[in-house]
């Protein structure tokens, strides 16, 4: 019997016990009852644009692939044959019409069925179930808005659109950049990096306010007199916000019109009006956030973010640029020069914040000194109409926000 | 650049070139190092193996014109770069160059192992690094002197996954 870990004392509300980025157990605990069994990012459905297209990803330790098939519903399937264990695709993405696996040649079509075996013959009567030999598939896929969720092991306890619902105005607000309101993900790049130290880390930090001005400094500086980042940009509305089950964000800035004339040029402005209109355009236009939602995405200015965890002390993660369909051709390139100024592995921020989160895990080793704290601004913080909290975005709500989900599902996990 | 096949370089001098300019990076001599770079040169690691990637239209691991690099440069110098607190020690090995001149530029191709490392970590044992990839340099003589009007650097693994790159190459 293993004894049940207290995740309300080891989650505090204003508190994180150093086990939660140690401990195997606690890790274990949460692929059984986060990874496995609740809304989990597998993919962008412009990744996957054709039938028959596939990639390989991950919820939390397990391969899966997310394809598309024929009739164009998309699937999500542990890369694992039902014969003996071996991995269907080897590789990250392509198109097939079938996935053969290569040890003993059983073949599987898009959704997992199991279509056909080789020397079939070999088997009596009664020893080949193809109906039950199928690739597991994920309990629940669905998608808002091109963005594909997955549960793996059971149907999640809230509806996606429960699960969103307090974020999806930046959602929309991320595709609406684009003037036909689409993005395609990955085709322009993907870094890929990791660092040695546990997933969460990342997950808070990609809304990190606080950080900005100490890690970044000379980049901010560069962004201010080189890219129409606004010098005043933490009077212009500047928050951070819970926004429900995990999810989070940090505005990190909402322009007056003449700010916006200043960021963006004139035309691709006028296109946003006139595909958009002028209200939601210029709405749209405004913003500059980082959105995460919870436990393994974030969208950010340019990306998609995806957090994959590889063992409590070590996790890789893929930034996806995204283009704006139909956008001027300036400013899809000025989002690939903007981004890799920042995010590459020579850029100008990323790798200050994978040095400062390599040092995190370097840190963490001290267990004598358990707790990492969140309570910046908890007292200050304000609650709107639908419940989302808000604080300064320096102050640490975003970070407190996804501990709630955090010691929901690590709590509901336990009693099933 | 006007058309003047007359500028030649020999393998030797290719060699002399890029050994020197290999020296300047690994003693840290990054002043004298961009010294060589023409002003409207390019520094340029794209991500992708794919001779015909459009960098307008994807990421690159550095696109740099001389304004963005001697940023780079003053950030490198300013004690401010954190992931190259402790620095870099680096070495630039340079090896199969060759030779040929398009339109008057030089362009030089060659090979560049690179070993990386970093002491006095506080968490010690700092795996050597290892890296490999395809230079290409193009040079115009200028005043006598030949000048890199871009320096291109593609590493095998440009599209993996890479741990940090934040000293220069
Ligand atoms: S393991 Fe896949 S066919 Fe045998
Ligand atoms: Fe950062």
């Amino acid at each position: 019997m293993t004894v049940e870990r207290d995740y309300d004392d080891l989650a505090r509300i204003d508190r994180t016990h150093v086990s939660l980025y140690n401990d195997q157990g606690v890790y274990s605990d949460e692929m059984e009852r986060i990874f496995y069994r609740s809304w989990i990012y597998v993919a962008h459905e412009s990744e996957i644009p054709n039938p028959g297209d596939y990639k390989t990803t991950f919820m939390g330790d397990v391969p899966v692939i997310v394809t598309r098939s024929e009739n164009n519903e998309i699937n999500v399937v542990i890369n694992r044959c039902t014969h003996r264990g071996v991995a269907v695709c080897p590789l990250e993405k392509g198109n097939t019409p079938s996935f053969v696996c290569q040890y003993h040649g059983w073949e599987f079509g898009m959704d997992g069925e199991l279509l056909a075996v080789s020397m079939p013959r070999g088997y009596n009567e009664g020893e080949l179930d193809f109906k039950s030999l199928g690739l597991v598939s994920a309990k629940k896929v669905e998608s808002y808005r091109g963005i594909i969720f997955a549960s793996l092991l059971s149907v999640p306890d809230i509806s996606l659109d429960e699960k969103l619902r307090g974020v999806k105005e930046y959602i929309d607000m991320y595709m609406d950049f684009s003037p036909v309101g689409e993005i395609v993900v990955g085709n322009s790049g993907v870094n890929k990096h990791y660092y040695n130290a546990n997933w969460k880390i990342q997950t808070e930090g990609s809304v990190e306010g606080y950080h900005a001005p100490v890690t970044h400094a000379t980049a901010f500086d560069i962004m201010i007199r080189k890219m129409g980042m606004p010098d005043n940009y933490q009077g212009y509305g500047t928050k951070g916000m819970d926004g429900g089950y995990g999810n989070n964000l940090l505005e990190v800035y909402s322009l007056p019109d003449e700010a916006v004339y200043k960021r963006w040029p004139a035309e691709y402005i006028d296109l946003m009006i006139e595909k958009h209109g002028k209200e939601r355009a210029m709405h749209v236009l405004r913003h500059r956030f980082n959105l995460v939602i919870f436990p393994n995405l974030a969208l950010l200015e340019y990306q998609f973010r995806v957090i994959r965890p590889m063992g409590v002390d070590k996790t890789e993660v893929r930034m996806y640029h995204t283009m704006l369909k139909d956008a001027p051709d300036e400013i899809n390139t000025r989002r690939v020069r903007e981004h890799e100024f920042f995010y590459s592995p020579a850029a100008f921020g990323g790798p200050d914040d994978y040095a400062m989160f390599d040092r995190a895990g370097q840190g963490m080793k001290a267990e004598m000194v358990p707790w990492i704290l969140f309570n910046r601004g908890i007292k200050s913080e304000e609650v709107d109409e639908h419940g989302r909290r808000y604080g300064g975005h320096t102050q640490e709500t975003q970070q407190r926000a996804p501990y709630f989900e955090y010691r929901r599902l690590m709590k509901l996990g336990s009693q099933s | 650049m006007s058309a003047n096949n007359s500028e030649q370089m020999t393998r030797a001098e290719a060699e002399d070139f890029l050994f020197a300019e290999a020296c300047l990076l690994d003693q840290g001599e990054v002043n004298e190092w961009r010294k060589l770079f023409t002003a409207d040169a390019l520094y340029w690691l794209p991500y992708s193996r794919d001779v015909n990637v459009d960098p307008t239209k994807h990421v690159s691991i550095i696109y740099d014109d001389m304004e963005m690099l001697d940023e780079r440069i003053k950030r490198l110098q300013s004690g401010a770069c954190h992931a190259q607190i402790p620095g870099s020690r680096t070495q630039h090995s340079v090896n199969n160059v060759r030779v040929k001149t398009v339109d008057g530029v030089v362009i030089i191709d060659s090979y560049l192992t690179l070993h990386e490392y970093r002491a006095n970590r506080q968490d010690r044992f700092y795996p050597l690094q290892t890296m490999a990839a395809n230079c290409e340099h193009k040079l115009v003589k200028q005043d006598g002197e030949w000048k890199m009007t871009s320096k291109k650097v593609v590493l095998l693994n440009c599209d993996g996954e890479i741990y940090d790159l934040s000293f220069l190459i």
